[in-house]
């Protein structure tokens, strides 16, 4: 799964000249919490919901408040942190944690912004790659961490007819590893004694 | 015969061609079995058995996709389908089979003809022992389940300005019906399932609540694996009581698939029959309370085919009727029958079950309470 599957296209922005108090707006109407500052397509800063309510809190002291009437430009962020269309999702993850930002903006390759992804985009693609979206069966195989061990899991599942919809695994030990499968049967312990029968360790359904 | 609520029940031989293969688990001569256990009992009278209603297209598709009738009808007529898995055909849940369109409709048609039954003022309730299958989707079929009967007689109760209560009590969450009224306010769904953690199919946690205007119109009671009768009861009565107060229910549409039996090899919750027959009771007294009584039953999941499930629908028929349960199960109709598969799945020898003891039934029985807890909690919450 790559960036551009999962990010949000043409994402709302504003231009640097616009009033705090209008871009405020922007974001509350729209319910996002990520703002990117644009002008002439190019990407010149960013807000986040948290940057902007602490400048139209209730709260401030005067020296704030009178950000208030500055435009978007004194508060934005800058150098924004991006990540190319073609990467892979868990890069993304990755840059996002190290740096401790909820949004990335997206760039092709000519360095044009083409959208931006966030953490909710993220744990949408993390419940997509469980499966748990799809009707399904949750069974759980430990497996020595061997080559071909897995090729002949989904062999059986292929004899009996029987989807996977997705594949987890986790490591466990230095010999093995956890798999946690989601498969398209409600008759999962049939497959599961046909997995221990091929002398399987299946942890789940007992 | 001592009846005090006269009770339809609705069946057809047509229900005997709902055949998803030899090896498969759903099994249709339970409905068969059902019905020779009640007659065997005397406890059912000839005026009171029915044929389903049938059904037009358009009616079926208030409910499902064109393209997918389409695609049924065309495997029904063993066409080989290039899309079948797209829509949940032939797979090894949903095998395609000859007559599947015909066979299909007719289980619908019984679970409509049984709400025609209690509209018109015919019967006070009704029992599809056929019906039940609410996995099925909007387009897909899934989990043994080709068209949503429930669903499709649900609209026609709330099309004809009904309320309509739907409690689900199969081990399986009862997702079709609850996606398919998930904006719906004149359905409220409320299912008692064990957790999807592992179950098929994943989804029925506490906190699908409904959307849009069908907020608060969803309820999910995930049960902890070996949940036993005690636990069931208890939870049951945390919530219906507050559920039918708030919503005013004017027919209650049960399913009522007994694989929450202990005996029943696709689950893991563990009621005994007795449990059953308590549950059914108290759900007649509920249904009496607070929708004068209305109620339209089918069957659902059950795949402890001639052990569990004849037992536990013709307990409910007794319930529905409200005669008492005889003392012998019959010796004649247990001599009528063979099953296939007598270690695994016997003709019951009683009426009732020895409990199993599960070591960790209070920590079960806990955490259950603080699942409906949780869900009254935050449901409080949506529909204020």
């Amino acid at each position: 799964m790559l960036v551009r599957d999962i990010m949000t296209r043409h994402p709302l922005s504003v231009q640097p000249d616009t009033s705090i108090h209008d871009a405020f707006l922007v974001m509350q109407e729209n319910q996002i919490r990520h703002l990117p500052i644009m002008q002439d397509g190019k990407l010149l800063g960013m807000v986040s919901n948290r940057d902007i309510r602490w400048v139209v809190s209730a709260f401030v002291t005067p020296d704030v408040k009178a950000l208030q009437e500055q435009t978007i430009e004194r508060l934005m962020v800058r150098p924004v942190l991006t990540v190319d269309e073609d990467q892979p999702i868990e890069e993304a993850a990755r840059i996002m944690r190290t740096h401790k930002v909820g949004s990335l903006m997206v760039l092709n390759d000519e360095d044009q912004v083409v959208g931006i992804v966030t953490g909710i985009d993220l744990l949408d693609a993390i419940i997509n790659l469980t499966g748990v979206h799809q009707p399904s069966s949750r069974l759980e195989v430990e497996l020595k961490s061997e080559p071909g061990e897995l090729a002949r899991v989904s062999q059986l599942m292929a004899n009996l007819g029987i989807n996977i919809v997705s594949v987890l695994t986790s490591q466990t030990d230095d010999q093995h590893q956890r798999f946690l499968f989601r498969i398209q049967t409600m008759n999962v312990r049939a497959a599961a004694h046909k997995l221990r029968e091929a002398g399987f360790q299946v942890v789940y359904p007992q | 015969m001592n009846v005090l609520t006269p009770t339809a029940f609705i069946y057809s031989s047509e229900y005997q061609k709902y055949k998803l293969g030899p090896d498969h688990p759903f099994k249709s001569i339970r409905g068969e079995l059902t019905l020779s256990l009640l007659r065997e009992l005397n406890a059912i009278r000839d005026e009171d058995l029915h044929l389903p209603l049938s059904i037009t297209d358009a009616e079926l598709m208030l409910t499902h996709a064109k393209d997918y009738v389409n695609m049924v009808k065309s495997a029904s007529v063993g066409e080989h389908l290039e899309r079948a898995r797209e829509f949940g055909l032939d797979t090894t849940d949903t095998p395609t089979f000859p007559d599947m369109h015909e066979a299909t409709l007719s289980i619908v048609g019984g679970t409509v003809k049984a709400v025609e039954l209690v509209m018109d003022g015919t019967y006070k309730r009704a029992f599809n022992v056929g019906g039940g299958l609410h996995h099925a989707q909007h387009r897909m079929a899934a989990g043994f389940c080709v068209y949503n009967d429930l669903s499709v007689a649900a609209r026609r109760l709330s099309m004809a300005g009904y309320k309509v209560a739907y409690l689900d009590i199969d081990a399986h969450h009862g997702d079709g019906v609850q996606m398919l009224h998930y904006h719906d306010r004149h359905v409220l769904t409320i299912s008692l399932h064990e957790s999807g953690r592992y179950l098929w199919p994943g989804t029925g946690s506490t906190y699908e609540l409904g959307q849009g205007d069908g907020s608060g119109y969803s309820l999910n009671v995930p049960l902890e694996p070996y949940t036993q009768d005690h636990s069931f009861l208890e939870v049951m009565d945390l919530l219906l009581p507050e559920a039918f107060e708030w919503f005013q229910p004017d027919v209650l549409l049960l399913q009522a698939g007994c694989d929450p039996h202990q005996q029943d090899p696709l689950a893991d919750l563990c009621l005994t029959v007795q449990g059953m027959s308590h549950i059914y009771e108290r759900i007649v007294r509920y249904a009496d309370t607070y929708c004068s009584g209305r109620i339209v039953a089918t069957g659902g999941g059950g795949y402890a085919t001639y052990n569990v499930a004849p037992r536990a629908w013709a307990l409910l028929y007794l319930a529905l009727s409200g005669q008492p349960v005889p003392e012998v199960l019959p010796e004649s109709w247990r001599e009528a029958w063979l099953s296939p598969n007598p270690t695994e799945d016997p003709i019951p020898a009683h009426w009732w079950d020895d409990a199993v003891e599960i070591p960790r039934k209070q920590e079960i029985e806990h955490r259950n309470r603080r699942t409906v807890e949780r869900l009254l909690r935050d449901w409080r919450d949506v529909r204020k």
